[in-house]
């Protein structure tokens, strides 16, 4: 991202109707804006959908921004609301389709989970499951961790999107990379525990009388 | 390294910090190492440390690659964003493709008369022709022919839904309607009223032979590619 290219100026000329600068700034935006809503959205929901989403939500509203600063702050606003809507509806279309099919009243009933999306096609498996992990982090940590993964977002603009000082961000991303690490830790432990049991093995349930 | 890090690791919020939550100093001197943030004290503590505790180098390593590993994966996850540009200088035309972009998600692969099907029943009161959502003709799609032999020209549209639906249990065609309603949009009009745009979900069955997705090509086009339907489960196409 480059400083020099969105200042406020741009943003100014923006919300005055240039489209030009409105281009500009969505051209500065949209990856980190992406990483949002990856932090954000529901894992099968469609992230390019999504971004169209937003992209539609900047035109129709950036004349809405009273204060040019605040674009970043806005912009973010926009991008998570956009993905949680998204979950909200995901959510309702898994509820009518549990009724649907007559499993709306048991709780734990769970529609199969979808395949993987095709954006993880190509990375390995190691690769996949850290990065997966990394998204089941909360979301106070996932997001500073995740928008510090794109090499073109300092510190102090991860600061002023999220609106917390940076000694705040930096706190958060030390703390959410050792959760990180925690948490795959305990997955390679439970891993190597089911490997150390042979197959066959009896379990404890309906053991021996 | 960075020597004009002014933030001291060692304030009174990270003492704070340390005593709420353990190894918080030794978090901080990883990431700052890691992210070219660790000013010249920095690494002398990290030394220090090192030399009474070498675990913390095993941490370092194992952080750095996690997080190189989460870069690249996100650096291939968010490329997508590259394709998505701000809606064209036709802003009139912006609300028929968000909204034909919500229903073509909604529906996955979509069957072009399936989808004309939806939109033409399911949002009755707009004044939308066939030219006007830039579509092709209803004359010229194919599986259309439920709609015409409904009389959905002269009958209320409502009452020429439940028929569709009607005709279409008969037929095995339609399952079900989904109970709910997605709403899309809502516009305040003028005299004190809101305008709903919202998709009425039909369950329908279909055999096919062949079935397509919509993709983007390296140059942004939108093409159509065969989908192997036996290797698909529930879920979007």
């Amino acid at each position: 991202m480059d400083e020099q290219r969105v200042n406020d100026g741009v943003v100014s000329a923006a919300i005055k109707g240039d489209r030009d600068a409105l281009a500009l700034l969505w051209d500065d935006s949209r990856r980190w804006v992406a990483a949002i809503i990856l932090a954000y959205k529901p894992s099968d929901a469609d992230l390019e959908d999504l971004l169209q989403q937003v992209a539609m939500q900047i035109c129709r509203t950036i004349s809405t921004l009273d204060e040019p600063r605040a674009f970043r702050g806005w912009l973010r606003t926009i991008a998570i609301n956009t993905a949680r809507a998204e979950g909200r509806k995901h959510t309702r279309r898994k509820r009518s389709m549990l009724r649907l099919v007559g499993l709306g009243g048991t709780s734990s009933a769970r529609l199969p989970e979808p395949s993987p999306p095709d954006e993880l096609a190509t990375a390995s498996e190691e690769s996949r499951r850290v990065y997966h992990a990394a998204r089941s982090l909360p979301a106070g940590y996932r997001e500073p961790v995740l928008l510090r993964c794109l090499q073109s977002m300092s510190y102090e603009q991860i600061s002023d999107t999220m609106g917390l000082p940076v000694t705040t961000i930096e706190t958060r991303i030390a703390r959410g990379r050792r959760m990180l690490r925690e948490i795959l830790e305990q997955q390679r432990t439970q891993e190597e525990q089911r490997r150390a049991i042979p197959k066959g093995t009896p379990t404890a349930i309906g053991g021996a009388p | 390294m960075s020597a004009d890090n002014p933030h001291d690791i060692h304030n009174s919020e990270d003492e704070l910090l340390d005593e709420l939550l353990p190894n918080h100093a030794r978090d901080l001197l990883i990431t700052r190492v890691i992210d070219g943030r660790a000013s010249a004290s920095d690494w002398d503590r990290f030394r220090k440390l090192a030399a009474n505790e070498p675990s913390i180098w095993t941490e370092l390593a194992d952080t750095q690659n996690q997080h190189e590993l989460v870069r690249d994966e996100l650096r291939h996850a968010v490329s997508v964003a590259d394709w998505v540009d701000l809606p064209g200088g036709i802003i009139d035309d912006a609300p028929t493709r968000h909204r034909m972009s919500l229903a073509s998600k909604w529906g996955g692969w979509a069957i072009a008369a399936a989808l004309l099907l939806a939109w033409m029943v399911g949002l009755p009161q707009l004044p939308v022709s066939d030219s006007d959502a830039g579509l092709p003709s209803t004359a010229s799609m194919p599986g259309t022919g439920l709609m015409s032999g409904i009389g959905l020209q002269d009958a209320a549209s409502e009452d020429a839904f439940e028929r569709y639906l009607s005709a279409g249990r008969q037929s095995g065609k339609v399952i079900a309607e989904m109970p709910e309603q997605v709403v899309v949009e809502t516009t305040p009009l003028a005299n004190g009223s809101i305008e709903v745009i919202y998709l009425r979900q039909i369950i329908e069955r279909r055999v096919v032979e062949e079935a397509y997705q919509q993709i983007r090509d390296e140059s942004g086009n939108t093409i159509a590619v065969p989908v192997n339907l036996r290797s698909r489960s529930l879920g979007a196409f």
